[in-house]
């Protein structure tokens, strides 16, 4: 330590810049982030608390909201859907960002070019995406329907976002091709960091190439494979843009999601207190994916 | 950088030649059919904002065959894209400038410092950054202190949800920087504060540009802000002005909208291909060290 | 570039429909100068339309009322309410309110307007407006703008390919062309069935049949609790609609199509029929529709019953009121302005830019497009005012989520009467009132 060197009266005068120096270093961020971010998220909870139009008086009806929620069949319904949801894209989004992951650490020509296209939608706004692929999913002029007649498959063409069965499979799919190139290169990190020799050593004792996947490749992935769950997790669980942009939570509900439904409840139907005690529902659930991930993160620390 | 596993290496005990070529050409099929799925749609944006309105339903998915470029005039015309344009560069860049600034102190602070509640403070971030907002609150206070339909507002909006993951990022850097530098610079008559500016930052590039491109990206990107926080055409950005353009629904020829579309997000696009590594490591790198 | 239009140009290509408004947007300066208050600064309107489409209304009033600022808010219509709660909240200015007919009923029974019945320029506008404003026997805002509502329309050409010459009546005859008009290559009818709002507004005009045309106090009857969703003339609503859909009389994918889509059907020649609000005539009139020959008829008799009228469903512009609980010094001011954004010039430039067929004011003829002229004699007459007017939001989406729900084979009508009674009975669970 520099303060080492200091005399006896200097150092105590500069532990105590030191006690505060470092607080003033952080203040500028912690003051933006506490008045722009902690401050809404503080008063909401008192909102919370409140039956509220937005128009008369709000009343103070304590826990109610909180209690309504667990019986109001439209937010169990939308929760359901929210996990599968969850479910479907984390799945859909790391078997495909692994499987080319693996394909392109590989020496391989034209590497940076597929890399460099595959990782575009990422870039990409969900308002632009949104638009885009409701009018690719357009039962009639789209491309997809179009597409699959001209190609004499106009038996698989469906009516993508209007069928109750489909619509939330759709929409899946939208965002798993925005965020797959993402978790791919996470991937791609992950799989460059494994030492070549465990591969070799695997090799001699005659592991083919899918048990190598299976004993080096997938264990060694654990961290990324975390990092890559959590993350497509935890968006999933926060999704508003693709289906507020793309169907509005229709047909019948059955692509409304959490936030989608919070932000009906609130601004479509003046729930607002309602709507307040519905974000913190979601917010402990992602709170609860967050933890997990911690507790993960650190487990696997500690095995390394 | 060279790959080391190479699942496709495996002996071949036969000796045949043309084995490797094969899988070659196979892996290069299967990668080439999955950047068509994933480029096709958005080159068809393209298109369709070069067809006539008559050929955007007549001639799905082929090339146009005139060009329509007032689409394009029309579009920016219509849909003050200029203006927009304009807005979304100046919120996304002060953003940037907003958050390295207060994001590189402040994980300096938690990466070289030791003092009270530093964990404490990280472990709130880490909880709250995902966390959804209530919106009344949130717009209330922006009325409050004046901060609607300004730039100000739509800057520090955006950087107070990206300064958490950012000050991750920077403090993971800082950690792998020797102390003896900044050690060295003190001993130089260099206060804690200039060894930063002089020593340490000219030294984290790095860190700076995936901070930077992170905040760059979502900062373009950002929807739902502007939507709550702007009122008058004048700070719409981009995204929102493509959304209005949109839903003048029926109003305006679909060729037209995209146009509108492409404008958005071709500038991103073009600048990310330019500077795809550092694209791919900014958006990816945070969370892997984070 | 030949076709590059400015923003100004393009609001008024698409409303083709105006002829009174060029000179007026063009030239302030013959407008009315009204009772100017003595107030100076800045004048706060709450709107739910946008600022561009409003700048000749915002120009004529800083160059009426001198040391003015007007500070115009668009809001869209569901955002409105957020908005106003957290600037309300806030203590944000709030002067003058213009809403979306909708939303007007929560706003006066909540107390956030003033009551107008007293102004003395009431003569300038239609009866009809004036009763739909009027809640509890006092005016709340004054209708601004146009009367329009949802009439049939269809491709004439469609209809000459099968052979079919002059306006349908029924729903049996075109039941009995849906073949023919199928194997021509058109749906028989496109809906925006995606749109949160346009399910419901369907229900309404076949509502107004099966309650023999009496759809208001058929609806305020199961608000105040005396009568029911699930009662035969609502129900029987709904199964004509379940009847449309058995006869495979919709577009396929019609439960995803919004509006832009629904109209692609219809320009493009692959619907026949496209149920829409009127201002389409605008539409229509400002761009190229080859395959599209326009023409429309009030929604078809789809009952047994002979002498049920055909009627529509419809609006009266917006409403336009002043915020209760405006600053006393601005109070003056706000009655000029409000009593000088109705005036007939200013409602003729808001006409045109809706392409509205009949004004709200009476002295004005905003359009002589055909099409136009044939809703006010044909339409106008037979509009009643949209049910969601009174209702509250929950029974829109109830509606427009069952319907879907109907449409795509998931529920009988009956099941979806009582899920949607069911949403009403939980609102009057949480205190819902209703009054007339």
């Amino acid at each position: 330590m520099a303060s080492q060197s200091l005399s006896g009266k200097a150092r105590h005068q500069h532990r105590r810049i030191a006690r505060l120096d470092p607080y003033l270093w952080i203040l500028p961020a912690v003051l933006v982030y506490g008045i722009f971010k902690l401050v809404p998220l503080a008063s909401g909870l008192y909102m919370a608390l409140l039956r509220w139009d937005g128009i008369e008086d709000p009343r103070f009806i304590g826990l109610r909201n909180f209690q309504r929620i667990l019986k109001d069949d439209l937010t169990i319904h939308v929760l359901l859907n929210n996990v599968e949801y969850a479910v479907g894209t984390v799945i859909g989004k790391i078997v495909l960002s692994l499987f080319l992951a693996i394909m392109l650490n590989q020496a391989l020509r034209g590497r940076t070019f597929y890399r460099t296209s595959l990782f575009m939608p990422v870039v990409m706004s969900f308002v632009v995406i949104g638009i885009l692929w409701r009018w690719l999913f357009n039962a009639e002029f789209g491309l997809i329907n179009t597409l699959l007649g001209s190609l004499g498959l106009s038996v698989l063409a469906q009516d993508w976002l209007g069928d109750t069965d489909i619509a939330l499979r759709s929409l899946m799919l939208v965002d798993i091709w925005k965020w797959y190139g993402f978790h791919m290169v996470i991937f791609l990190a992950g799989l460059q960091s494994i030492p070549s020799e465990l591969y070799e050593a695997a090799k001699i004792d005659g592991a083919s190439v899918w048990q190598q996947f299976l004993y080096v490749t997938l264990p060694m992935l654990q961290p990324v494979m975390i990092v890559n769950v959590t993350l497509s997790l935890m968006g999933a669980f926060n999704v508003f843009d693709i289906p507020y942009v793309m169907t509005e939570g229709g047909p019948a509900n059955s692509t409304n999601v959490m936030a989608l439904h919070i932000y009906l409840r609130g601004f479509k139907f003046y729930r607002f207190g309602f709507s307040a005690a519905l974000s913190y529902v979601l917010l402990v659930i992602v709170t609860l994916v967050a933890a997990i991930q911690l507790r993960l993160m650190a487990r696997a620390d500690n095995i390394e | 950088m060279e790959s080391r596993y190479k699942p496709d290496t495996s002996p071949q005990p036969t000796g045949i030649h043309w084995r490797p070529y094969m899988v070659m050409t196979f892996n290069h099929a299967v990668l080439l059919l999955f950047t068509v799925i994933i480029i096709y749609p958005v080159v068809w944006m393209v298109l369709a904002s070069l067809k006539t309105p008559g050929e955007f339903v007549s001639n799905v998915w082929g090339l146009p065959t005139v060009l329509d470029i007032d689409n394009y005039s029309r579009a920016w015309e219509l849909a003050n894209l200029g203006r927009s344009l304009l807005n979304s560069l100046i919120v996304s860049l002060g953003t940037v400038i907003l958050v390295v600034a207060l994001s590189s102190t402040a994980g300096y602070a938690f990466a070289k410092f030791s003092f009270r509640f530093s964990a404490a403070i990280l472990l709130v971030m880490i909880f709250t950054m995902q966390a959804p907002t209530p919106v009344i609150p949130f717009y209330v206070l922006f009325v409050r202190l004046g901060l609607t339909d300004s730039y100000a507002g739509l800057i520090l909006g955006i950087a107070s949800g990206s300064l958490p993951l950012s000050i991750f990022i920077f403090q993971a850097f800082f950690r792998s920087i020797p102390n003896e530098l900044r050690e060295a610079a003190k001993i130089d008559g260099c206060s804690e504060y200039t060894a930063f500016l002089r020593v340490v930052m000219p030294i984290s590039g790095p860190a700076v540009a995936t901070v930077a491109i992170l905040t760059f990206v979502g900062a373009w990107n950002e929807y739902f802000l502007p939507l709550l926080l702007v009122r008058s055409p004048e700070f719409r950005p981009l995204t929102l002005a493509v959304q209005v353009f949109f839903f003048q629904y029926g109003r305006v020829e679909w060729t037209d909208v995209f146009a509108a579309l492409s404008i958005a997000s071709v500038p991103m696009i073009v600048l990310y291909v330019l500077l795809q590594r550092w694209f791919i490591q900014g958006l990816t790198s945070g969370s892997i060290k984070g | 570039m030949s076709s590059k239009l400015s923003r100004r140009e393009f609001l008024k290509a698409t409303a083709s429909a105006g002829t009174v408004a060029f000179a007026a947007a063009s030239n302030i300066s013959h407008l009315p100068v009204l009772g100017q208050g003595d107030y100076q600064g800045d004048f706060v309107i709450l709107s739910a339309s946008n600022a561009e489409q409003h700048q000749y209304l915002i120009d004529g009033i800083e160059a009426n009322f001198p040391g003015v600022k007007v500070e115009w808010r668009g809001l869209t219509s569901e955002r409105y309410t957020e908005l106003f709660a957290a600037a309300e909240i806030a203590g944000d200015q709030i002067d003058i309110m213009d809403l979306n007919g909708q939303d007007l009923r929560r706003y006066a029974v909540g107390g956030r307007l003033k009551n107008l019945s007293d102004v003395d320029y009431l003569d300038r506008f239609r009866p009809v407006g004036l009763e739909t404003y009027t809640i509890g026997g006092k005016l709340w805002a004054i209708p601004n703008g146009g009367i329009s509502g949802f009439p049939f329309f269809f491709n004439r050409k469609a209809l000459d390919a099968v052979g079919y010459e002059g306006d349908p009546e029924t729903y049996d005859e075109i039941k009995d062309l849906a073949p023919e008009l199928k194997a021509a290559g058109y749906a028989p009818f496109t809906h925006s069935g995606q749109n949160i709002y346009l399910w419901p507004i369907w229900q309404f005009w076949a509502y107004a049949q099966t309650s023999g045309n009496r759809p208001l106090d058929g609806t305020f009857n199961v608000l105040t609790g005396q009568a029911k969703f699930t009662d035969p003339d609502h129900l029987a609503g709904l199964e004509i609609l379940h009847q449309y859909t058995v006869d495979g009389m919709f577009a396929d994918a019609v439960n995803s199509l919004d509006v832009a889509a629904a109209q692609l059907s219809l320009t493009q020649g692959t619907a026949a029929f496209w149920y829409h609000h009127s201002s389409f005539v605008g539409v229509y009139r400002g761009g190229e529709y080859p395959d599209l020959d326009l023409s429309f008829v009030n929604p078809l008799r789809s009952v047994d019953d002979e002498s049920v009228r055909r009627q529509l469903p419809g609006g009266t512009g917006w409403a336009t009121g002043i915020y209760s609980r405006i600053d006393p010094s601005r109070e003056a001011i706000a009655h000029a302005i409000l009593d000088y954004m109705t005036t007939d010039e200013l409602v003729a430039e808001r006409n045109a830019l809706s392409a509205d067929a009949v004004s709200t004011n009476v002295n004005i003829d905003p359009s002589d497009d055909p099409l136009a002229i044939r809703y006010g004699e044909i339409s106008a007459s037979e509009q009643f005012t949209y049910l969601d007017w009174y209702w509250p939001p929950e029974i829109t989406r109830a509606y427009q989520e069952q319907q879907q729900a109907i449409v795509a084979g998931m529920a009988s009508p009956s099941d979806a009467a009582e899920a949607i009674q069911e949403v009403m009975d939980e609102l009057f669970e949480d205190g819902y009132e209703f009054e007339v």
